[in-house]
């Protein structure tokens, strides 16, 4: 790694030397005019010529962003840097799913003080783990004479968290289960959630006699409450392939960005209820996250998502009941754009185990207009769809029959109807045959 | 990389380009188209080669600033006035030889930096004081050389010695140059 003459010092020298060669050897003094200003930069070039190279250090503000985040890219140039040294070059390779700032993400700046502090925006689109490449970083001389190549360091990984719209649903779960979550149970018992004012029974704790009541009443009572309850939500999410174009947090998104956003914004509303919250995916794609609750378990998950871009061998349907054998009383919300036979059949599994199963539609809508002219007929491709989708249409029919709501992915609210609808049904009387 | 990708790539860069990048490029173009017409529009009939030869290079060290092209560029005005023009110094030569300056200096900057990066505005910072000097040294020297030229000087040994030993310096000083890719 060393200065190397550019094109421009070699072309004043060779300028320089063949003009004034001709000035003296024919004895033209025009060839002198034009070669001497030449030799001027020529030697200007040489004599102003740095000696070190400069050091270059990368860093980034911040590696783990959510979609939509941006960050700084920053490259530093030591302040040992040889003062010769006229323009530090630094151009970024772009990589998909980033946007940058400036848009080509290329930087001159003139070592003037002796520090250089290069600066590019970075904004993550997409979710997933991204490496940015190594930066292409050039030092030049004064008047272009000299160019060194700079040999930056490894390229730099940023995490995109697929978290970024809020998520809400109703404070109803159809079967809590444990005694320490946030969801109010159907049953009086340990809680906060208030249920009535009552007469003292024979077990009750002395410390929920209400004293106020009782003085007026001259009978004791106690303030009952609900108690609280906490519940498994299993997100089923279906990496098996991905339908539609996606273009990042601002554009389409494909089933499986959806299907990831969603993952996420359930799970964290979920944890933040209290709930414990496990993660199966069908494709191995992302490892499965057990159950967990907490803000530590959410960026368990989190960071298991970030993996769904991978390709991955699929499960079939006997894989899935075998290797995720999920409790009976768990919610389980499948996140799935419905279309293989393998996750239908462990859906209809699932449903006969005992779960509660919400299906959760993240086909995109407009699947039927996106055509790949080079593979596809555009007059065949959206009558297959159509047939397609039909067929689609008959199976979530056949779903609904098993009870399995399926609903299209909307963000907050989305499963407000069919959460009420759940618990309803879950409190009706029962029949056991 | 074929050919079509080549030329998608450099359009897909024409259209990302600066307005710096733009601005020297235009630098370029005007300087040049300056060297060529100046010549052209002499009392003395230039060689019709080298307009034929000069637009294509110069139209060339445009888009490819780091490139042979723009030496041969500059050689070829050069040659145009050796061939045909009368060999004393005037202030057309002095415009032209400035202009070829302005081409050096304007493709030197241009060539170090990809067409779409953005630059900081002291980027020229020290790019004036060689470039005035330079630029400067074209009318010092040929009312120089037009004052020598003037006077009849009984002996021009010294001149001749001392011209002599700048050109070996400079050709010993070319010898190993190699640009860089």
């Amino acid at each position: 790694m060393r200065w190397r003459p550019t094109h421009a010092q070699f072309r004043a020298v060779v300028v320089a030397a063949l003009l004034l060669g001709v000035a003296v050897l024919l004895r033209r003094p025009d060839a002198a005019v034009f070669g001497l200003p030449f030799a001027f930069l020529a030697v200007w070039g040489r004599y102003f010529r740095p000696r070190e190279a400069p050091q270059v250090e990368t860093e980034l503000d911040a590696d783990v962003l959510f979609e939509g985040q941006a960050t700084t890219y920053r490259l530093r140039v030591a302040e040992s840097v040889d003062p010769d040294i006229d323009l530090i070059v630094a151009a970024l390779p772009r990589t998909p799913w980033f946007q940058y700032d400036p848009k080509q993400a290329a930087i001159a700046e003139p070592v003037s003080h002796g520090v250089v502090t290069l600066e590019v925006g970075v904004r993550s689109q997409r979710w997933g783990r991204r490496s940015l490449e190594r930066p292409t970083v050039t030092a030049t001389s004064a008047v272009g004479a000299y160019r060194l190549q700079v040999v930056s360091t490894g390229s730099l990984v940023v995490t995109t968290l697929p978290l970024r719209e809020g998520f809400e649903a109703i404070d109803a779960v159809p079967r809590p289960a444990g005694l320490v979550g946030l969801h109010r149970s159907r049953r009086p018992g340990e809680g906060t959630e208030l249920a009535g004012v009552r007469p003292f029974q024979t077990g009750d704790r002395l410390r929920r006699i209400n004293w106020s009541v009782s003085a007026r009443t001259q009978e004791l009572h106690v303030t009952s409450t609900w108690s609280d309850r906490d519940t498994e939500v299993v997100i089923l999410l279906d990496t098996g392939g991905e339908i539609g174009i996606s273009e990042g947090i601002d554009g389409r998104s494909s089933s499986l960005d959806t299907a990831v956003r969603a993952a996420a914004a359930i799970a964290e509303h979920y944890l933040r209820n209290g709930d414990r919250v496990r993660l199966v995916d069908t494709g191995m794609l992302v490892r499965g996250v057990r159950s967990g609750s907490g803000r530590g378990h959410l960026r368990r998950i989190l960071d298991a998502l970030v993996h769904a871009d991978r390709r991955g061998r699929q499960q079939d349907e006997e894989q899935l009941a075998r290797r995720n054998r999920i409790r009976s009383d768990s919610l389980v919300l499948v996140l799935s754009p419905l279309l293989r036979q393998a996750m239908l059949g462990y859906i209809v599994t699932l449903v006969h185990s005992g779960c509660t199963v919400i299906a959760v539609d993240t086909l995109p809508p407009d699947v039927a207009s996106v055509i790949d002219l080079e593979e596809h007929d555009s007059r065949s491709w959206p009558l297959a769809w159509r047939l397609r989708l039909l067929e689609r249409r008959r199976d979530l029919d056949r779903l609904g029959d098993l009870g399995v709501p399926t609903v299209p992915w909307s963000g907050a609210g989305t499963l407000d109807e069919v959460l009420r609808d759940a618990a309803r049904v879950s409190a009706a009387p029962r029949i056991r045959s | 990389m074929t050919v079509a990708e080549k030329i998608t790539l450099w359009l897909a860069q024409v259209r990302a380009a600066g307005r710096a990048v733009l601005l020297m490029r235009l630098v370029i173009a005007f300087a040049g188209a300056v060297a060529l017409i100046v010549p052209s529009v002499q009392a003395w009939d230039q060689v019709d080669l080298i307009p034929i030869l000069g637009v294509p290079m110069l139209a060339a060290t445009v888009v490819l600033p780091d490139s042979v092209l723009g030496t041969l560029f500059v050689l070829v005005v050069p040659t145009g006035w050796f061939m045909r023009g009368p060999g004393e110094v005037s202030w057309s030569l002095a415009v032209t030889a400035i202009a070829l300056v302005i081409v050096h200096l304007a493709t030197a900057f241009t060539a170090q930096l990809p067409s779409y990066a953005r630059i900081h505005r002291n980027a020229l910072q020290r790019w004036w004081l060689p470039g005035a000097v330079a630029v400067v040294l074209v009318p010092v020297v040929a009312v120089a050389a037009a004052l020598v030229e003037g006077a009849h000087l009984p002996g021009t040994l010294l001149i001749t010695v001392a011209a002599l030993s700048l050109v070996t310096l400079t050709i010993w000083y070319a010898a190993g140059q190699k640009p860089a890719s």
